[in-house]
């Protein structure tokens, strides 16, 4: 049994390597539409692979399509925050949309800090954290004194653990909260309400980042993260992380 | 021959030469006018030096920091008294300011005279999409609407045939800022002139002006007579929106005094001078209204209006970084292209561009001014590589079309090798000092990533991300407290109340004795029947919390029966059968077998699960 799966992981080395390496190539020569499309059916595969969605951001960029690579890097950064080369074409890209990766104001390494860990990482650092502390609430409640004695220490550990967790979680949640999108069109126009009788209020550069409210047919209720405004844009204009 | 000197001579006031500077500059003075003293940005200035005396002289052209200037013309009239040259000469340049604020005009001299004093001026700043800021301008006079002007009318006034006289007609008379409109002064003479004509250049206001080159003669009958006739066409271009004038054109001429002998007889023409008369003639004043460009001027529109195309080259294709190359930008055209600035240089990171030469060379092209403009500027790439130079644009306004147009040249694309690296330093422009460490060239995205296997801590990542999605499990933690809060708050209830606590401990304590007595031996049996009696006794005891001895069957019955729920007559009666056999078994010489206890501790399992539930109710 294991040694068959041991030959089906030997043989599947080849056939997954073969499309990236095809993709490489496409963009090592040049061809960034199609280096993009073999980027993206490898990232639809295995869509938890953070380098799939960077080397997808960088055709994409290649082939000018701005909103769509920033989406693919926001999409590897939630996914690996530490890895400098994501950082560093994240916020590129970010700067040609009028952005940047470290919001104004805040000092470079605290914000390489805040982001060291992504938000399913501290998820799961939180509810361990919380799973251990009440489980050792739980043994310190039924234990003796003696128990209580040597568990209290381990408890308040773990509960500062859960509470620092907790309020990191939150915090980034605040910053990259879920429901995020990427405008994906070229100077898209957000409305007063969704359709095209309402007015223009805002017009958006592609690639700039957007927090997706409501939905409504073929609109989306989006806000500006960097300008705090909202107002309708068309779905289609808009790339959902 | 009179006509030929008439063109000579208006040649010679018109055109654009190039100008002879000279030490012998006695007796000369000085002036500077600006046409205008606040102008926004996009619009030009027009500087006017008047260098007046004997003598030629001209004086340097003022450099003004961030004001582009080129030289528009030059009008020289020349006297001869007594010997002595006197001569005006007046030089037009035209200022192009790159920004907005206050700039000044330095003092302009030539030798000999009194510097001109500093002249102020103030440029606003104009946003491009509107339309361009006007200076104040003398109120507008009524001008017909715009349309082409026919030839120019060859009789000044109906029914008159005098001996000479000049017209002065206008193209049109509207037209766009820097749009050229072409003006023909025709002197037309009908006898022999008697001496060379002097034409003085009418004094414009507000345009810029540009010879268009040959003159033309004729012949031409007006009102039965028979005219010669000499013209001069300049092409004007209107400085900035507004009412600009065009003053009288003025001839000087020697003709017969009318009546003198000029008939036809030999000896008339042989024996008669004729007496001569000193005629001034003039062409009435002229308006042009010039309206500004309409908005939605491209960012790096700069004024031009015509028709241009842009061609750039370079000297060489194939260069090692650090090594320099040609690049060489030509606008051509029709328009004021002598006013065209530098186009906007290439935005290459990988190459450096250095400071830029231009020519230019105006021609005609029927009748309108145009030309090419030649920009040469030195290109050094600084990494090695291909290198692509983005296509060289300039915008322009296309009167035919009525609509802003760009015209753009071929992208280029170098071959760039790797420098020589005992080349003195190929990266830097010259005479700099090259910077330490690292220089960034350009920015740009990283490289691909190739996905590098899942390891252990990829793995671990992975795991406490799958751990950290929200799910039901994560309310297991919860529960399990919960739990244990529950228990240690009964475990607290019954510690206080030692009666309730050997109650609900009763059966577990007979538990505990039927385990022990189903584990003895063989040999040990009588023991074993007498932990199942204490099995029984005890758990009664611990019930009604009494000691085990003071027990017997009937007080537990009677204490069973008085209960809150008592129990079915059938249970008793299998309590009082075990109870029986028990006793008959403690006294047994054989004591019971291994079976036998089996049994008994069975039904004495069966017995206290059915009175725990009655006498806890």
């Amino acid at each position: 049994m294991i040694a068959g799966l041991l030959l089906a992981a030997a043989l599947s080395l080849p056939a997954a390597a073969a499309p990236y390496h095809d993709a490489r190539a496409a963009y090592d020569s040049g061809d960034f539409e199609r280096a993009a499309a073999a980027f993206a059916a490898l990232s639809a595969a295995d869509p938890g692979d953070a380098a799939l969605h960077y080397d997808l951001g960088g055709a994409l960029l290649k082939a000018g399509k701005l909103g769509r690579a920033s989406a693919s890097y926001q999409r590897a950064f939630d996914l690996d925050p530490r890895d400098g080369d994501v950082r560093h074409n994240l916020d590129f890209v970010l700067k040609r949309s009028g952005e940047e990766l470290t919001p104004p104001g805040i000092p470079k390494p605290a914000f390489a800090a805040f982001t060291a860990l992504s938000s399913r990482e501290l998820a799961g650092l939180h509810w361990l954290a919380a799973w251990t502390a009440l489980s050792l609430a739980g043994l310190v409640l039924l234990g003796g004194a003696e128990r209580r004695e040597k568990l209290s220490g381990r408890l308040m550990g773990a509960a500062a653990a859960w509470l620092f967790f907790g309020l990191w979680w939150a915090g980034l949640r605040a910053v990259l909260p879920p429901g995020r999108g990427v405008i994906i069109a070229g100077r898209a126009e957000l409305r007063n309400g969704p359709g095209e009788k309402f007015t223009v209020g805002y017009t958006a550069p592609e690639g700039r980042r957007v927090r997706v409210l409501s939905e409504s047919g073929e609109w989306l209720e989006v806000g500006l993260l960097k300008e705090g405004v909202k107002g309708w844009i068309l779905a289609a204009s808009v790339e959902k992380l | 021959m009179r006509t030929a000197a008439f063109a000579v001579c208006a040649a010679a006031a018109l055109a654009v030469g190039t100008a002879t500077e000279s030490a012998s500059a006695a007796g000369l003075s000085v002036t500077a006018t600006l046409n205008n003293h606040r102008v926004a940005l996009g619009d030009q200035l027009v500087l006017s030096v008047t260098i007046a005396g004997s003598g030629t002289a001209s004086p340097k052209p003022p450099l003004i920091p961030d004001v582009e200037i080129y030289e528009s013309g030059k009008s020289q009239a020349m006297t001869i008294v007594g010997g002595r040259v006197s001569s005006t000469v007046v030089l037009t340049y035209v200022l192009n300011p790159k920004k907005s604020g206050r700039f000044v005009v330095p003092p302009l001299a030539v030798p000999g005279a009194e510097p001109t004093p500093p002249i102020v001026f103030n440029v606003d700043p104009a946003p491009r999409d509107e339309a361009p800021a006007q200076a104040p301008a003398p109120p507008a006079a009524p001008v017909p609407p715009s349309a082409p002007n026919p030839e120019p009318p060859p009789a000044p006034r109906p029914g008159m045939t005098p001996d000479a006289f000049v017209t002065a007609v206008l193209e049109k008379n509207r037209a766009f800022v820097n749009e050229q409109v072409t003006l023909v002064v025709r002197f037309y003479t009908a006898v022999p002139l008697l001496g060379a004509p002097q034409y003085d250049a009418p004094k414009l206001t507000g345009l810029l002006s540009e010879n268009l080159g040959a003159e033309g003669q004729g012949q031409t009958v007006i009102g039965g007579r028979a005219y010669n006739y000499s013209e001069l066409k300049s092409a004007l271009f209107p400085v900035q929106a507004g009412r600009a004038t065009i003053g009288p054109a003025v001839v000087t001429v020697t003709l017969p005094r009318p009546g003198a002998a000029t008939g036809d007889d030999f000896f008339d023409r042989f024996f008669s001078m004729p007496a001569a008369e000193a005629r001034r003639l003039h062409t009435d004043p002229l308006a042009l209204q010039a309206d500004p460009l309409p908005p939605g001027a491209p960012e790096d529109f700069s004024g031009i209006v015509g028709a241009l195309t842009v061609e750039s080259s370079v000297d060489r294709l194939s260069l090692k970084a650090g090594e320099a190359a040609t690049l060489t930008v030509v606008v051509s055209g029709v328009g004021n292209i002598k006013s065209l600035p530098e186009p906007k240089r290439p935005d290459l990171p990988s190459a450096r561009f250095f400071e830029s030469e231009s020519s230019v060379k105006l021609e005609s092209f029927g009748g309108k001014v145009g030309g090419s403009k030649t920009f040469k500027m030195v290109l050094v790439p600084r990494v090695s590589g291909p290198l692509e130079i983005p296509p060289v644009s300039v915008s322009f306004y296309d009167p035919a079309k009525r609509a802003y147009a760009r015209a753009q040249s071929k992208a280029i694309r170098l071959a760039v090798l790797t420098g020589d690296p005992n080349s003195a330093r190929p990266l830097v422009g010259p005479g700099a000092s090259p910077a330490p460490g690292v220089s960034e060239v350009a920015a740009d995205i990283r490289y691909l990533k190739a996905p590098e296997g899942r390891g252990l801590a990829a793995k671990a990542l992975a795991a406490l991300d799958a751990f950290g999605r929200t799910g039901p499990w994560h309310a297991l933690p919860g529960a399990w407290l919960l739990g244990a809060a529950l228990l240690s708050w009964r475990r607290s209830a019954l510690a206080a109340d030692p009666r309730a606590r050997r109650a609900s401990e009763a059966r577990s304590a007979a538990e505990r004795r039927l385990k022990q007595a189903e584990a003895r031996s063989a040999e040990e049996r009588a023991r074993a029947v007498v932990l199942l009696g204490e099995a029984l006794s005890g758990y009664f005891a611990d019930k009604f919390d009494q000691p085990a001895a003071s027990l017997t069957l009937k007080s537990v019955t009677h204490r069973l029966r008085n209960g809150k729920t008592p129990p079915a007559a059938a249970e008793l009666a299998r309590l009082k059968s075990v109870w029986d056999e028990l006793d008959l078994l403690r006294y047994a010489p054989g004591g019971a077998g291994k079976a036998e206890v089996k049994r008994l501790a069975d039904e004495l399992r069966a017995l206290t699960a059915a009175f725990d539930r009655e006498l806890r109710s």
